[in-house]
């Protein structure tokens, strides 16, 4: 048994050691999103979140910060809210959950020292696994012990595997050599965090729909946390159900429940699809994002509900 | 619990633990924790179902010590059939019902009688099919007297509810699996390392393959009818891979996992695929199964002993019970009955036997004559297989048509071309692996045994790597749970 017991540690180092290195090669031989279903490493991928977290670390102290998912990344414009004497930071990243916000938050909040913080709310986010996003922040964002506890949390082989290239990638210095191109296709990093995409129009057809099956508990654990978070550094929350096209929003049946959760928080909560009254092939780029003269009047709504 | 879900990797530790070093030298409690962990493992599903097989082992346990005890030959053929009354009764209300209620039904509605009875919705126990035959092997073997009955209701118990194979196999005899129950067990280092390699292998068979060819393969099954006569084929070969990996992986980690505890499992595969005639995979696939039939339906009905005529009878009751076994759908009757169909020439010209031993058993590579008879005993079992899986015996018909039709020749369109590609670089992996430890009990079995140790531990880890780098996000149940 104690035979057992020796050559079983003695393997499980030597596995350990050995699945990292292989990590890092297959990871490194094997093309992006080709034969490693579950290594999914590419900073500066789609959404600039690697130019915002740079901007971030080095960010001043801002009147607002914008947490969410690509809703908030493009759809506030920090040029607007400064022309009318707001400064915000918008900490969007592509399918942000909850715990996403959470972490970002925790390691953001102290630098970034927003009086107001918007969490932008998106039904099927809190639905969510979070591996999309957590696999954005691990390539996008420096690794550390909150990159190491989301991936806990999240818990799916993708993010750990994704994690231990990202943590390989970080030591040999990959990252500090590394420069994300500002305009990237029809998307152009802006300053403090927005992404802005050259004026299209949406032509009516879905890609997707809200087929979310049931909400995730975790998820709305993790708001809470948050909530709880931004209430003891006594910050100023709003909650943005941001707009999204009237066919995708009606495609969503348990919009009531989700309205109903929100308003349990006892939190300002506004949901701008019921606020305004955008057209869907005017307004947005596609099924999900505001175009620029949507951001426009929905920023423009924001600040008025700010200034109130 | 799943062999492949976290709950499986916490719990089997812990069990081993006190199995070994708490409990080592205490025989009977060592059963007891058997049964315990067998309980929570089953309980894990639906603590409901709990109550079936404490009812079933409390039958047997009683059915066995009566029949041993009475030495009147008409008491004991009532015990006998008490016991197949409530096993089968059991299987055949919890699996059987609704079909037979809706076949009775259409019959009498064909006949120009409406019969007005709901159908009832049952939740199939997971495995009662399997430690169903098990305790029915006991009760039998004590009647034809191949057997002393056990007084030791742990031991018993510990036998019926054997967590590894519990719920998917193998279906154990009472006549090896038993007495391992009734003599102290050490630890074998040798076998629990063994134990390990196969459970690993066996994981690798399930997670890796078996879990990426059911994407392609289901994808093809549900969109049948759009799709080309080419992609058909390749969806029917994917799902030969998904049966094979997710069936003899779950066999694989059952003998593993019972490794580990001191036990030794019966084989359950042995290379199916690489069979050189229909007959020769019947020996290799489902070993469990086909033997239980051989001894405890076949023989019984004549075997092979009377005349040509009763020996295709025997064998097409088998095919088609074997078929209905697997669930309560015409589909694997008609499953049953194609392989029926193809093992009569075999049969009728006394070759079925013609193959025993494993393919090119002393040299490195088969014959182009044992490549061709293997390729075709694989496409044989292929299209049997589109019965197995179709939903309906309409859709089965559908999906053949749709592969013997000039789209056929054209090159499948659909837009899983990167995951199909994936999965066939793994199965070609898989196929070296397999061919190459063909001689031994499973795949990994004897690979490396001859290399230093260094060389053989990285083989292992790549295997561990492939299945980090290609399991799927969520975990799939095994197929056979169903049955």
């Amino acid at each position: 048994m104690s035979q057992f017991l020796k050559n079983g540690l003695l393997f499980a180092l030597f596995a350990t050691v050995g699945y990292i290195a292989l990590t890092v090669v297959w990871g490194s031989v094997m093309p992006y999103n080709f034969l490693r279903p579950n290594l999914n490493y590419r900073m500066g991928s789609y959404g600039h979140m690697f130019s915002r977290i740079q901007e971030a670390e080095k960010a001043k102290k801002v009147d607002v910060l914008v947490m969410g998912s690509s809703h908030a990344y493009r759809g506030f414009d920090p040029r607007i809210f400064e022309a009318a004497g707001i400064d915000l930071f918008n900490l969007g990243s592509s399918s942000q959950t909850p715990l996403q916000s959470k972490v970002l938050l925790e390691k953001y909040l102290d630098s970034i020292g927003a009086e107001t913080v918007i969490l932008e709310v998106y039904p099927a986010l809190f639905g969510s696994d979070g591996v999309e996003s957590t696999l954005d922040l691990i390539a996008n964002t420096p690794v550390d012990c909150s990159t190491l506890e989301l991936v806990a949390e999240v818990n799916n082989i993708k993010t750990w595997n994704t994690f231990i290239y990202g943590v390989v990638m970080e030591c040999i210095g990959k990252r500090e050599g590394f420069e994300e191109d500002a305009q990237k296709k029809d998307d152009l990093y802006i300053s403090n965090g927005y992404v802005q995409k050259e004026l299209s129009y949406f032509d009516g057809k879905m890609k997707d729909s809200f087929s979310l099956a049931e909400f995730n508990p975790d998820q709305f654990h993790y708001f809470e946390e948050t909530l709880h978070l931004l209430k003891k550094r006594e910050t100023e929350v709003l909650l943005i159900f941001a707009p999204i096209t009237q066919k995708l929003y009606n495609s969503f049946d348990q919009i009531d429940d989700f309205e109903a959760r929100m308003g349990d928080y006892k939190v300002p909560y506004y949901n701008f699809n019921e606020r305004l009254e955008l057209e869907d092939t005017i307004h947005f780029y596609d099924g999900h994002h505001l175009n620029q003269r949507g951001v426009e009047i929905f920023n423009q709504a924001v600040i008025e509900l700010l200034k109130k | 619990m799943l062999f492949n879900s976290i709950d499986f990797a916490i719990f089997l530790p812990i069990v081993f633990v006190i199995y070994w070093f708490v409990l080592q030298g205490r025989l009977r409690l060592q059963n007891l924790l058997i049964v315990v962990a067998s309980y929570v493992f089953y309980g894990w599903w639906d603590p409901r179902f709990l109550a079936l097989i404490v009812f079933s082992t409390v039958v047997d346990y009683f059915i066995g010590l009566s029949m041993a005890q009475s030495q009147r030959a008409g008491l004991r053929k009532l015990l006998l059939w008490v016991s197949l009354g409530v096993n089968l009764g059991l299987l055949g209300f919890f699996k059987y019902y609704n079909f037979f209620l809706e076949n009775f039904q259409a019959a009498f509605s064909f006949l120009g009688y409406e019969m007005s009875a709901s159908s009832l919705q049952v939740v199939l126990p997971v495995g009662i099919s399997f430690y169903t035959f098990q305790t029915l092997s006991y009760s039998i073997d004590i009647y034809r007297g191949k057997l002393e009955p056990r007084r030791d209701f742990i031991a018993f118990s510990a036998f019926v509810s054997f967590f590894p194979q519990l719920v998917a196999g193998p279906i154990e005899r009472a006549s090896n699996l038993l007495p391992q129950f009734q003599y102290p067990r050490s630890f074998n280092y040798s076998l629990a390392v063994d134990g390990l390699r196969q459970i690993l292998w066996g994981l690798f068979k399930k997670v890796v393959i078996a879990d990426n060819c059911a994407i392609i393969a289901n994808y093809m099954f549900a969109h049948s009818a759009e799709m080309e006569g080419s992609g058909l084929l390749l969806g029917a070969i994917f799902f030969a891979f998904q049966i094979y990996g997710d069936f003899s992986g779950y066999s694989d980690i059952a003998i593993g996992v019972a490794r580990l505890f001191g036990f030794q499992l019966m084989r359950n595969f042995a290379f199916p695929y690489f069979s050189r005639d229909i007959a020769e995979f019947w020996r290799r696939w489902h070993i469990s199964l086909s033997t239980w039939f051989r001894d405890y339906l076949y023989i019984p009905l004549g075997g092979s002993r009377g005349g040509t005529g009763m020996k295709v009878r025997n064998t097409f009751i088998i095919f088609v019970v074997s078929g209905f076994w697997h669930g309560a759908n015409w589909t694997f009757i008609i499953w049953g009955l194609l392989n029926a169909l193809y093992f009569l020439p075999l049969l009728l010209s006394e070759n079925n036997r013609r193959h025993i031993e494993i393919v090119a058993r002393d040299r490195k590579w088969p014959t182009i004559r044992e490549s061709a008879l293997m390729l075709n005993t694989f496409i044989l079992t292929v299209l049997a297989w589109i019965f197995f899986r179709a939903d309906s015996l309409s859709h089965a018909l559908e999906y053949l048509s749709g592969i013997f039709s000039r789209s056929f020749f054209r090159w499948p369109d659909f837009e899983l071309i990167e995951s199909m590609a994936t999965s066939s670089l793994l199965l070609v992996f898989f196929l070296i692996v397999e061919w190459f430890g063909r001689k031994g009990q499973y795949g990994l079995d004897r690979i490396g045994s001859s290399w230093p140790r260094a060389y053989r531990w990285g083989f292992y880890v790549f295997v561990i790597f492939l299945i980090g780098m290609y399991l799927p996000s969520k975990t799939t149940p095994f197929i056979y749970f169903q049955f």
